[in-house]
């Protein structure tokens, strides 16, 4: 199931359209060849013929050739930029669809953990980079080849020798240049995939601890370690810049050379005969012309370690992780939610202190219970410890009668609910993010689940309602609206146990009132468990507990 | 100044020279190149001299191929040397002004936003100086020339090409108003795509327990169809502009091959036909490529133009952010390294945009005092503290460490005589140790494992397999809020200061590590005796300071100990 990403499998994707790219760019490249060609051929034939060496010339054809070839550049040009765009974009397009659906086989810790740092970004950053593959190294790679072996071909028909020439400079020594540059690339980009982010990290860290840099006068000694990783970043970013220069100013020697040998080769055997000066004028500027399409490639070639990396990121990423140990045969999820927690001891870190040590918990089944308590004090690992997120070091965690650790994970998943902290919200329309919880929803009922927790106003406020694009994390709604559109989204789902990580955040009074009146309701004959620091509003509940900083120091 | 000035501005003035020069001798090569060819191919063909009789031209040729090959080279390296100075330089230059104009005038900035400019925007302009820049100079020397070239062997194909020449800036603003508005456009998409795709990574999680994996999959999947649909319409338009140049480029050789031809035959009898011959048609054919080769080039690098105006229009503000505090003109020589009184006149301090959060403040603290600072959260107990530490300048009044006014003190002189520990701890890539010590030249390995010691880092730091020497943030050793701000203040106390500012420096803890904080910091001003002022809403703060000042609009009162 977990084939890993390859370059060349992403490369047999969405074929039609890189065929067609392909055609395309190789008709331009054609077609830029052939006028120079035919126009070499025509000017030498016409000076020929215009002082009488050779007989009448028939001007319309070749007139009419250099016409169609100057056309055809113009239009496969254009055509090509068009349809290879496209693919890319399709390419694109699978690619994003794959990756989320291969994270989506991880488990949830697995997926926190991608939060961290810049992971995320980097992820999408690495998908977009792939969009180089195809645009920049295997179309204008194979393309070029093409082309060579296609000159090749007909100059083989015209001389034997010029044909092997040819091939010699362009379809050998030129991807020997190519592959050499990208083999001396592979080192600095691969120190650059380190440096950079460690050149970044330390910036973030000076930036962070201004002040602590600045009250013990350490602002200049961080500058100069700052600038030193700096200089390890330029200069090796300089030496690919480098490599780049003498690359391709050697595929540019390699064709020059060819050109040289073409005029050389192509004077003596016009000296003996063998071909007529109107061809010798032609081959000259094919053998010219052909330089274009190489021209790009080393450089092209250097970068695609970039994708490497990139691939292999993705890949790494979408590899099953050490994940919680999952039941072979799991139990059946128990008719009575109750929850117990049992003698529990957890420790995120071994090297940390224990967030609870040797806890006791009660849930009965249909009861609410509150647990309040300072920040850091271990509440939310209970809900971690619950939905099975983490396991304990010590102790069990039991539903009903059975330890979370023999439950199927999608009961867990479906028969808890959960609000976190910090719910997410996506770039998406207020709709669509409430029906992720429920596809079937109509608009009366996302309208009324809204209501229920006091985003009528809100909703009626809003110029295109339930179709309004919610932006960046929600970021165009307030702290409290987004937890309350985030509540109203799980109230569209029918969990038998219900865990609220802090409902009440940024909410006012008035808000806070109301959404306790409405989960009074939702939370009737539901298992559910509170987490808040504040007591002082609260929908009814069974019991509060306390939860204190132990003495093991949290 | 516009981006552009201050993107030329920033280049090394030698650049502009060298890629001029070079851009001439590459002009000349290619000249020599096409004349050397074309003449080769006449005396063969029209003048019939035998191969033996040409070797010296074509040997001559090979050396200009050489030549040609190597300019080229030589460009390259030339200005990636370029490009790697100026980043070098600017990364530098924005580091130190982003170091004067202070943490709290940057907070608003956003630290990720600020280390992208840093590091990624100043990164983007390689693309800037190695590579459009020196393009600039051949698109602007290399037609000339040819042009010059041309027309002096038959003026009406120069005059042909020439023709063109004015009709280059055109080109050049079709095709760099397409390029720009092409990249901006696939930028913007690429983006918004970006952050769509982005979101459900980092939502997975909610994905999953609303079991709608398949659903958001086929949800990307339509951003991604529609996203492609808008950006392919805008690049069918801009595509054009560079179609334009494409078809004029194609355009020009075939008119130029048709009129020599024609000509050569004969067929055409006005401008100066008579003296073509194959010779110099070949020569006016092999240029007329070349002509348009560095327009061409010019084009595919002007994204890079537009990236690199983004990541200047990004920078360059930042450069001219005004530095938190006023350097002393004329410093004065520290006085001493004894606890000093701490006064302060008619301290009022703004931020920007808002009322005075300070206004005519006074303060007095004896020296050695332990003074605690209260007050509702916002009313500028934290500003007091960043003013006494001399990381900004107040708007008026002023601030008086004994007889010393703290406006003459430069950073080294603050520096020695007080220290600061702030809410957050910052632990910087290095060891614990390198952490305590902070680049601090005097420091002995006794001193970090005795102030280690006294704030209890070293009772989490030996369960670790390298102890005091254990890397931080790497090998998954993340550190609690509370470990951290132990390393912190650590660091703080490793040489004691007559003055130590405490800016909320337990909030968020746990009590345990709070408790251990307020003791060390009680056993570091016995062992050394220090002025302490303290900004905490602790409770233990309360049982630890001598006197307890309430701050309220901006003023300070005493408060019931």
């Amino acid at each position: 199931m977990n084939a890993r990403f390859r370059l060349r499998s992403l490369l047999l994707r969405r074929p039609g359209w890189q065929l067609a790219g392909l055609g395309l760019m190789m008709l331009s490249l054609i077609a830029g060849v052939g006028l120079l060609a035919l126009s070499g051929w025509f000017i030498t034939a016409s000076a020929l013929a215009g002082l009488g060496l050779i007989a009448a010339l028939d001007i319309f054809t070749p007139g009419a050739g250099i016409r169609l070839a100057a056309i055809t550049r113009t239009l496969s040009r254009y055509g090509e930029r068009l349809v290879t765009h496209e693919a890319t974009f399709r390419l694109l397009e699978d690619l994003r669809a794959e990756v989320l659906a291969r994270l989506l086989k991880h488990d949830e810790m697995f997926l926190k953990s991608l939060r961290r740092g810049d992971t995320l970004s980097r992820l999408t950053a690495d998908v977009d980079i792939l969009d180089h593959l195809y645009l920049g190294v295997t179309g204008p790679t194979l393309a070029a080849m093409a082309l060579s072996l296609l000159a090749v071909i007909l100059l083989g028909l015209i001389d034997p020798w010029l044909a092997l020439l040819t091939a010699g400079l362009l379809l050998i020594v030129n991807p020997l240049t190519v592959g050499t540059t990208r083999r001396l690339g592979r080192t600095p980009s691969q120190a650059l995939t380190q440096a950079l982010p460690d050149l970044r990290s330390l910036s973030a860290a000076g930036l962070e601890g201004l002040n602590e840099l600045r009250a013990l006068d350490r602002t200049a000694s961080y500058s100069d370690r700052v600038h030193e990783q700096s200089t390890r970043v330029v200069g090796l970013t300089r030496r690919l810049g480098s490599l780049d220069a003498l690359g391709q100013a050697l595929v540019l020697l390699t064709g020059l050379i060819a050109l040289w040998l073409a005029l050389v080769l192509g004077l003596m055997i016009f000296a003996e005969n063998q071909i007529s000066a109107p061809v010798l004028g032609l081959v000259v500027l094919a053998v010219l012309g052909l330089n274009e399409a190489w021209l790009p490639l080393p450089m092209a070639w250097r970068k695609l370690s970039q994708c490497q990396s990139a691939v292999e990121r993705i890949n790494t990423l979408s590899e099953d992780p050490a994940a919680l140990p999952q039941p072979e045969r799991p139990e059946p999820w128990p008719e009575q939610a109750s929850i117990r927690i049992d003698a529990v001891t957890f420790r995120y870190q071994p090297h940390q202190s224990a967030v609870l040590e040797d806890f006791e918990l009660e849930i009965k089944a249909g009861q609410t219970m509150v647990v309040t308590g300072p920040s850091g004090c271990g509440k939310s690992s209970l809900a971690l410890l619950i939905m099975r997120q983490v396991d304990p070091q010590q102790g069990r965690v039991l539903i009903g009668e059975s330890d979370v650790g023999h439950l199927d994970p999608d009961d867990l998943r479906q028969r808890i609910g959960y609000l976190p902290q910090n719910p997410v919200l996506f770039r998406d329309t207020l709709a669509a993010n409430l029906r992720l919880a429920d596809p079937e929803a109509d608009e009366h009922r996302l309208t009324k689940v809204l209501e229920r927790v006091g985003l009528g106003d809100f909703l009626a406020n809003l110029p295109e309602g339930l179709d309004t694009w919610l932006e960046e994390s929600g970021a165009n709604v307030s702290g409290g609206q987004r937890r309350r559109i985030a509540l109203a989204r799980l109230m569209l789902t029918d969990p038998d146990i219900v865990i609220l990580d802090e409902p009440f955040e940024s909410l006012d009074d008035d808000s806070t009132r109301m959404v306790a009146n409405a989960l009074d309701e939702w939370l009737a004959n539901r298992t559910a468990l509170i987490i808040s620091h504040a007591t002082e509003v609260l929908p009814n509940h069974d019991r509060v507990v306390s939860l204190t900083v132990g003495p093991s120091g949290t | 100044m516009s981006q552009r000035a201050w993107l030329d501005s920033q280049a090394p003035s030698w650049l502009r020279p060298a890629s001029l020069a070079l851009a001439v001798a590459e002009a000349v090569v290619i000249i020599a190149q096409a004349g050397l060819i074309a003449w080769c191919l006449h005396s063969a063909i029209v003048l019939s001299k035998p191969l033996d009789a040409l070797w010296g031209l074509l040997w001559g040729l090979l050396a200009v191929l050489v030549l040609r090959a190597g300019l080229n080279g030589l460009r390259g390296l030339v200005s990636a040397h370029a490009s790697a100075g100026v980043r070098q330089h600017l990364r530098r230059q924005l580091f130190d002004h982003l170091c004067q104009v202070g943490a709290e005038r940057l907070r608003p900035l956003g630290t990720g936003e600020l280390v992208t400019q840093l590091n990624d925007h100043v990164e983007a302009l390689d693309a800037y100086y190695a590579r459009f820049k020196p393009q600039m100079a051949s698109a602007l020397i290399i037609p000339a020339g040819i042009v010059v070239a041309v027309a002096f062997q038959n003026w009406l194909a120069g005059l042909l090409l020439a023709l063109t020449a004015p009709l280059i800036p055109l080109f050049m603003a079709l095709v760099g108003m397409g390029a720009e508005q092409l990249s901006r456009n696939q930028h913007q998409a690429l983006a918004r795509l970006a952050g769509v795709f982005h979101d459900r990574l980092h939502g997975l999680d909610t994905i999953r327990r609303f079991g709608a994996e398949t659903r958001e999959q086929s949800r990307i999947a339509e951003f991604s169809r529609s996203f492609r649909q808008r950006t392919m319409a805008v690049l069918r338009l801009a595509f054009l502009s560079s179609a334009v140049l494409e078809f004029f480029a194609a355009v020009a050789i075939a008119m130029l091959a048709i009129y020599i031809g024609l000509g050569l035959l004969g067929y055409i009898e006005f401008g100066p036909v008579a003296t073509l011959s194959l010779g110099s048609g070949l020569f006016i054919l092999l240029l007329a490529p070349e002509f348009f080769a560095p327009l061409r080039t010019l084009a595919q690098h002007w994204h890079d133009r537009a990236g690199a105006l983004a990541a200047a229009a990004s920078i360059q503000p930042l450069l001219e952010l005004p530095p938190a505090r006023r350097l002393p003109t004329r410093p004065v020589e520290l006085e001493t390294d004894r606890p000093l009184n701490v006064r302060t006149n008619a301290l009022t301090f703004a931020w920007p945009g808002r009322s005075a959060v300070l206004h005519g403040l006074e303060l007095d603290i004896k020296s050695g005092e332990h003074v605690l600072i209260t007050g509702a959260s916002g009313c500028g107990k934290s500003t007091l503290i960043s003013l006494l530490a001399g990381f900004m300048s107040p708007d008026q009044g002023e601030i008086r460490f004994g007889s010393m006014d703290q406006a003459d003190l430069d950073a080294p002189a603050l520096a020695r005589l007080r220290t600061w520990l702030g809410q957050t701890p910052v632990l910087f890539p290095g060891t614990i140790a390198d952490n305590i010590a902070l680049g601090r030249d005097r420091t002995s390995r006794s001193d970090i494992e005795r102030v280690a010691n006294l704030c209890r880092v070293s009772e989490f730091a030996n369960r670790l397999p390298g102890g005091l020497d254990t890397s931080v943030g790497q090998d998954g050793f993340g550190f609690s809020g509370g470990q951290a701000q132990r390393i912190a203040l650590a660091r703080t106390l490793l040489e004691p200061r007559p003055l130590l500012l405490l800016d909320e420096p337990t909030s968020g803890l746990d009590a345990d590590s709070e408790e251990w904080i307020w003791k060390a910091i009680r056993q570091a001003a016995e062992r050394s005796p220090m002025t302490v002022i303290a900004v905490s809403h602790s409770p233990l703060a309360r049982q630890w300071a001598d006197r307890i000042l309430h701050m309220q609009a901006g003023r300070l009162m005493e408060a019931e100990a």
